[in-house]
């Protein structure tokens, strides 16, 4: 944990909070975030495993998400917009087994997802309904409260 | 009343839930006779001596498990719902000590773990509601004295494989359908987080379920996971943990029986906010979906895409929020604290989830 720490550091991201075990009994780790991340460094492709947050710079939208797909995990997804033809888009095109928008991490039986669309493999027991199998469902879930979507697709795998 | 002592085991007491391997409705000793410690991770102290599957065990319990799947497979869909609704209602009545294992054992916030073995329940009355309803299709076949038709059959013995992160969230995801269909399983938990699943499987003899239908074997991936995985009478091996692992997972399944392999391997999850975003949410969401559980989920939006003009805002509002959760660290079963363990304790092993 700590060796992805001092990576980030070392290839030039900016550890704005964190980064220290916690003198305490156990095993602590402050919540640690790096500013000015970069796609190739290791902390941005590395799947570390615990507190530590990378945020990432982008100005063009079409760009971001060609980064955020530039991943050979293709878990979960979030997107944070108001604009609904944004989040429409970015949910559809994002390559993962689940799209949040405008909220991140709720699972639930209802909301039928495989959570996974690469770096997996098989139909999860969880889709063991889900539709033939030379088909990738994706689940679209989004909290009404804050963007009117709620959608769901299947794509050919 | 300070939060903690609201736990089932007042600090100092000893664990008094079940250590053994859970076989045929029982708890056993290993073949063996070996057992291994399981350490709390927030405080480096024993919590206790577990019984050590490994192959005698895994040859056990799958024979366990084959042998009730005869029976299993026919009992008909709605008492297979009413078994897993019963045990929707058990998980729900003994929350606090299912609640207190998976914490102690694997330092995640005692909220946090309330949380997820209350949604233990809605899954599980989920998965209920299917085992009624799993039909086939007929299909009109040209020749007008032909009759075809499909059904879905259950697998067999299906052998389940438990990461440490969430251990009782991650069992349920596999049990649940799995027997809903008329399988039976063999669940071989993280040797780092066994006890929450063997509470759980005094639950399953509670309810009811025939003996076999659920077996734990608690061990170590190399031995009772490699032979669950390699085992030839296992129909089908999920697994969920790392990449390194999943991959020997399926080579083993390639060179034994070509059983069915699902996996659901690591992550590294994107976060996308624009600039016209609410900021405030899509911090706190971030933030969250980051460090809940200390990071330790597969799903964690560990790579946070931030537009340009909105960037300085969100990296500001990310720091006061983590800044926040050090200000709440303490021991994960106390109710107010926010930041516990972290997992440098826990060296993956070969087969061994994360």
């Amino acid at each position: 944990m700590k060796s992805y720490i001092d990576k980030g550091v070392q290839e030039g991201a900016k550890l704005v909070f964190g980064g220290k075990a916690i003198p305490r009994p156990g095993f602590y780790l402050e919540p640690t975030v790096f500013a000015d991340v970069k796609d190739d460094m290791t902390i941005a492709r590395e799947e570390i495993f615990g507190p530590v947050q990378s945020i990432i710079r982008f100005s063009d939208l079409k760009d971001a998400l060609a980064r955020a797909n530039n991943t050979e995990f293709g878990l979960a997804a979030g997107v944070f917009t108001k604009d609904i033809g944004k989040a429409l888009t970015l949910a559809s095109e994002l390559e993962a087994g689940i799209v949040w928008v405008n909220t991140y991490g709720i699972l639930t039986p209802q909301t039928v997802s495989s959570l996974s669309h690469s770096f997996s493999f098989g139909p999860d027991l969880l889709s063991h309904l889900s539709p033939p199998p030379h088909t990738l469902q994706c689940s679209l879930l989004a909290d009404t409260s804050r963007a009117v979507l709620v959608a769901r697709m299947a794509r050919p795998c | 009343m300070a939060a903690s002592a609201s736990l089932p085991t007042p600090p100092g007491v000893k664990y008094g839930g079940p250590t053994q391997i859970f076989i045929n409705n029982k708890f056993v000793s290993s073949v063996s006779g070996k057992t291994f410690k399981t350490v709390n991770p927030s405080t480096g102290e024993v919590i206790a001596e577990v019984a050590e599957g490994d192959k005698a065990d895994i040859d056990r319990a799958v024979a366990a498990a084959d042998e009730a799947f005869s029976k299993w497979r026919r009992v008909p869909g709605e008492n297979r719902g009413k078994l897993l609704t019963r045990l929707a209602g058990l998980v729900e009545e003994n929350l606090a000590v299912l609640a207190e294992a998976e914490s102690l054992d694997n330092g995640m916030q005692i909220t946090l773990a309330k949380g997820n073995v209350k949604g233990l329940a809605s899954w599980l009355r989920h998965y209920a509601g299917y085992a009624d309803k799993l039909h086939g299709v007929s299909s009109p076949l040209s020749a007008s004295n032909q009759l075809m038709y499909t059904i879905y059959e259950p697998l067999g013995v299906v052998g389940a494989i438990v990461p440490w992160n969430f251990p009782l969230s991650l069992a349920v995801w596999k049990l649940a359908p799995a027997l809903a269909c008329g399988n039976t399983i063999v669940i071989k938990p993280s040797e780092k987080t066994p006890l929450s699943l063997l509470r759980l499987a005094e639950l399953v003899v509670k309810a009811g379920f025939p003996p076999g239908v659920v077996n734990v074997v608690p061990g170590y991936g190399p031995t009772a996971g490699d032979a669950l995985a390699r085992h030839m009478r296992v129909r089908k091996i999920t697994f969920t943990g790392s990449v390194t692992s999943g991959r020997l997972i399926l080579k083993a399944a390639a060179e034994t029986n070509l059983k069915k392999v699902t996996l659901e391997l690591g992550g590294k999850s994107p976060i996308i906010v624009c600039d016209d975003a609410d900021l405030d949410e899509a911090a706190f969401f971030a933030y969250n979906g980051l460090f809940i559980n200390q990071g330790q989920f597969c799903a964690a939006g560990s790579r946070v895409f931030v537009q340009d003009s909105v960037y300085d805002q969100f990296v500001e509002k990310a720091v006061e929020l983590a800044e926040r959760r050090l200000a709440n660290v303490g021991s994960p079963q106390n109710a107010v604290s926010r930041h516990s363990l972290y997992p440098s304790r826990y060296p993956s092993l070969p087969l061994s989830p994360p």
